[in-house]
Formats: structure tokens, C-alpha cells, sequence
């Protein structure tokens, strides 16, 4: 695979976005920038011939991550912007030099390490290549996430809920700024009809995971995007209006991948270790499972720590 | 070259930028931004060593590592701002959390 025109401007796309993003005196732009940055990424990704990264990068790392950001940027800047900003000046100069210096002192050591090994040496991929065709999941992506690397998956899932737990635990009377604009009918009329197709879509991602790209993760983020969007505009609100049942989706993850853990154990074999002629029926199960409940933990880290359950549509007009 | 050379070295690139954000710059959501660029550039490294793989496909090993990455990167960023937000909250509120900011 050589360098083509079009990977060298993605690369200096992607350096120049990053730099942006870090330098920018405007906090929005330099958000803006970082999501230009997710979405260019995503075609990096397609470059790299991964299109399963690609697919969850636009959801998760341009879509949630910048939604977040954005978030955080208006609640922090509304109760006293202009500290932070004064802050951001305040840097001492020498801190400045010695950062700069580490950091090009990590790119040379980092570019060394790179230029001196080779990238090709020989690893898994043989191994998890005709294993997946052993398994009958032709996307070799979803049955290392889900069969052959399935405990790292479990922690993964564990460390989702622990966040939402986390975001949960910290929300306090942090201003409102969810639904606390005058609902545009045009904009709710958008989202309303764009609403069924993303739920389509993330189905058809969970149905296809095993087969092609797509699977839990990259079907949850679309989906949970999609509720951040209604939560949005008001017209879902999940964490205020089903407390229980929200908290039973985020929960449900884990406690189903657990199950299906398990049962190899009770069955006398080891932790995970499904069983052979049930191992794509399982996976299928798990990731069906596993994509609402990511859905749910996708949203609720946004609209968790935005919505103050009391204050409602009261706000900045 | 190679293209996942190229590609490799932007993450070595990107993996520098990020922790000289993270050192130099103070805004707690640009930090946050910093550290999700450091993430990034690992994550172009892995992807780049598994395209460099002389097998048919490239390695999904790397592909299902850099996809936990991504969903437990998004999960940090949110603990993180959200500890930003409470931070600040608590620090306007005098009396109201009964915290202190330090």
C-alpha cells in the first residue's frame, strides 16, 4: 500500500485540525476543530482498510465525544468564562518551553521506535483470521470483541456502566442546558422523522456486526446519539422520565454478558468458553443486549450530567 | 514509505501534540481535548501496524482493541467533564455543595 495524494492531505488534514484544536483562542472553535479532526479521522480509518473503527469513530469520537465537549464548554463558561479564559494565559513561560521540549522530545523517541521496528511483524492475525471462519462470524472484528478477546469486552462493558455511575454520582445543580432553548418546529420535525431511521440503522448495525461492519458498539453510539438529539430537543428524556427502566438498560449489559460468562462455567468449561454450537446464537444475543445498553450509557453520559431533574425547560432563553 | 508509515508516524505526532496540550495548555475541556488527541495517535499507531500485515485482511486483534479504546476514551472524557463541571459548580455555588475548590 503506498502513500497516495489523498493520505498525505488526511495526514496533514489530521495534524492540522489537532493543532487547531489545541491552540484556538475561541474554546468553540478549537470543539469545532476536534470534531472536524473525529470526522477526518473516520476517513483515515477507511484508508486503513477499518471500517468497523471508522463506523464507531464518527458516532462515538466525532458525534458523543464533541457533544460532551460542547456541553461542557457552555456550563463552564457561563458561570464565570472569563476566569477560565485568564487561566488559559496564565501559563508560566517556562512551563511552556519545558512542555514543548518533552513533547518533541516524545515525537523523536516515538518516531525512532517506529522507523526502527517494523510495522509488519508477525502477530495474530492468522489466528484470529481462521478462527472467526471457525466460529462462523465472517467480520473477524466481532468475534475477537466478543469470543476470543470476550474478557477485555467485559471489562469493557464494566467500565462503560462505572462511568455512567461516575457521571451519575457527580451531577449536582449544574446549570440546565438541555432542552433549554425554545424548541424550533422545524428542528423537531427533523429529529422526529430522522428518529425511526437511526433506529433502523442501529438494528441493521448489530444484525450485520457479525457478517460485516458494524456490531454492538458502533449500532449503541448511533443509537444513543440518537437519543442525545431527542433529549435535545425534549422530546426523550429517558433519565427524568424512567428512572428504573434506564437504569435496568444500563445495567443490562453487563449483567447479560455476565450471564453468558458464566454459563460455559456451569457447564463445566471455562469462563466465556461458549458453547461451540451455540457461540454465534450467543454473540448475537450478547450484542443485541449489549447495544441498548450502550445506547442507554451513550445518552446517559450526556444527559446525565446535563439535565438538573427539577429545573426542567427553565433556562437562558 | 509506506502508508502506514505515514500514518503511523501522524499518530507518533498527534500522541506528542496531545501531552504537550495536556502540560501546556489549562482550560480544563481543552486538557480533555489533549488527552483525546493522545488517545487518537495511539490509536492511528495500532491501526497502522495492522494494515502493515502481510495477511489477506488486516490483523482484527488491533481493530477490537482500538474499538474499546474509542468507547472507553468517549467514557473518560465524560467522567472527566463532568468532575470539570461539578468543579466549577461547586466553586460558584459558595455555600450551596458545602465543597471547597482547591
Amino acid at each position: 500500500m503506498n502513500v497516495a495524494v489523498l493520505d498525505v492531505m488526511l495526514c496533514a488534514g489530521l495534524v492540522w485540525c489537532a493543532v487547531s484544536a489545541l491552540v484556538k483562542r475561541d474554546l468553540f472553535a478549537s470543539i469545532v476543530m476536534f470534531i472536524s479532526f473525529g470526522l477526518l479521522s473516520a476517513l483515515a480509518w477507511i484508508r486503513l482498510a477499518a471500517p468497523d473503527i471508522a463506523l464507531a469513530e464518527a458516532a462515538i469520537g466525532a458525534g458523543a465525544t464533541g457533544a460532551l465537549l460542547l456541553d461542557a464548554a457552555g456550563v463552564l463558561a457561563r458561570g464565570d468564562g472569563s476566569a477560565a479564559e485568564d487561566a488559559e494565559r496564565r501559563t508560566p513561560r517556562s512551563a511552556n518551553v519545558l512542555g514543548t521540549i518533552a513533547a518533541g522530545a516524545l515525537f523523536a523517541a516515538l518516531a525512532w521506535a517506529l522507523l526502527s521496528t517494523p510495522l509488519d511483524a508477525p502477530r495474530l492475525a492468522a489466528a484470529a483470521l481462521t478462527g472467526a471462519r471457525e466460529v462462523g462470524i465472517a467480520n473477524p472484528v466481532t468475534a475477537v470483541l466478543l469470543d476470543f478477546r470476550g474478557y477485555d469486552t467485559l471489562l469493557e462493558v464494566a467500565v462503560l456502566l462505572l462511568a455512567v455511575m461516575g457521571v451519575m454520582a457527580l451531577r449536582s445543580g449544574a446549570p440546565v442546558s438541555v432542552a433549554s432553548h425554545a424548541a424550533d418546529p422545524l428542528v423537531r420535525l427533523l429529529v422526529g422523522s430522522l428518529a425511526p431511521a437511526v433506529l433502523l440503522a442501529a438494528a441493521y448495525l448489530v444484525w450485520a456486526g457479525t457478517s460485516s461492519p458494524g456490531g454492538a458498539f458502533q449500532s449503541g453510539a448511533l443509537l444513543g446519539a440518537g437519543v442525545i438529539v431527542l433529549g435535545l430537543e425534549g422530546m426523550l428524556q429517558p433519565m427524568r422520565v424512567h428512572p428504573g427502566a434506564s437504569r435496568l438498560l444500563l445495567a443490562a449489559g453487563l449483567l447479560a454478558f455476565v450471564a453468558a460468562a458464566l454459563e460455559p462455567v456451569a457447564a463445566g468449561r471455562a469462563l466465556l468458553q461458549y458453547a461451540p454450537y451455540a457461540r454465534k446464537g450467543v454473540i448475537l444475543a450478547v450484542e443485541g443486549i449489549l447495544a441498548l445498553s450502550i445506547a442507554t450509557t451513550v445518552a446517559g453520559l450526556f444527559l446525565a450530567s446535563s439535565v438538573t431533574p427539577d429545573r426542567g425547560k427553565a433556562g437562558r432563553p | 514509505m509506506s502508508a502506514p508509515l505515514l500514518y503511523a508516524l501522524v499518530g507518533a505526532g498527534l500522541v506528542s501534540l496531545g501531552a504537550w496540550g495536556l502540560v501546556v495548555r489549562t482550560h480544563p475541556v481543552r486538557k480533555t481535548v489533549a488527552a483525546n488527541l493522545m488517545g487518537s495517535g495511539a490509536f492511528l499507531i495500532l491501526v497502522s501496524a495492522a494494515r502493515a500485515t502481510p495477511a489477506e485482511r488486516p490483523d482484527p486483534v488491533p481493530h477490537a482493541l482500538v474499538l474499546t479504546g474509542i468507547v472507553v476514551t468517549m467514557a473518560t472524557t465524560a467522567v472527566a467533564l463532568a468532575l470539570a463541571k461539578r468543579r466549577a459548580a461547586a466553586s460558584e455555588g459558595h455555600s450551596g455543595e458545602g465543597a471547597s475548590d482547591g
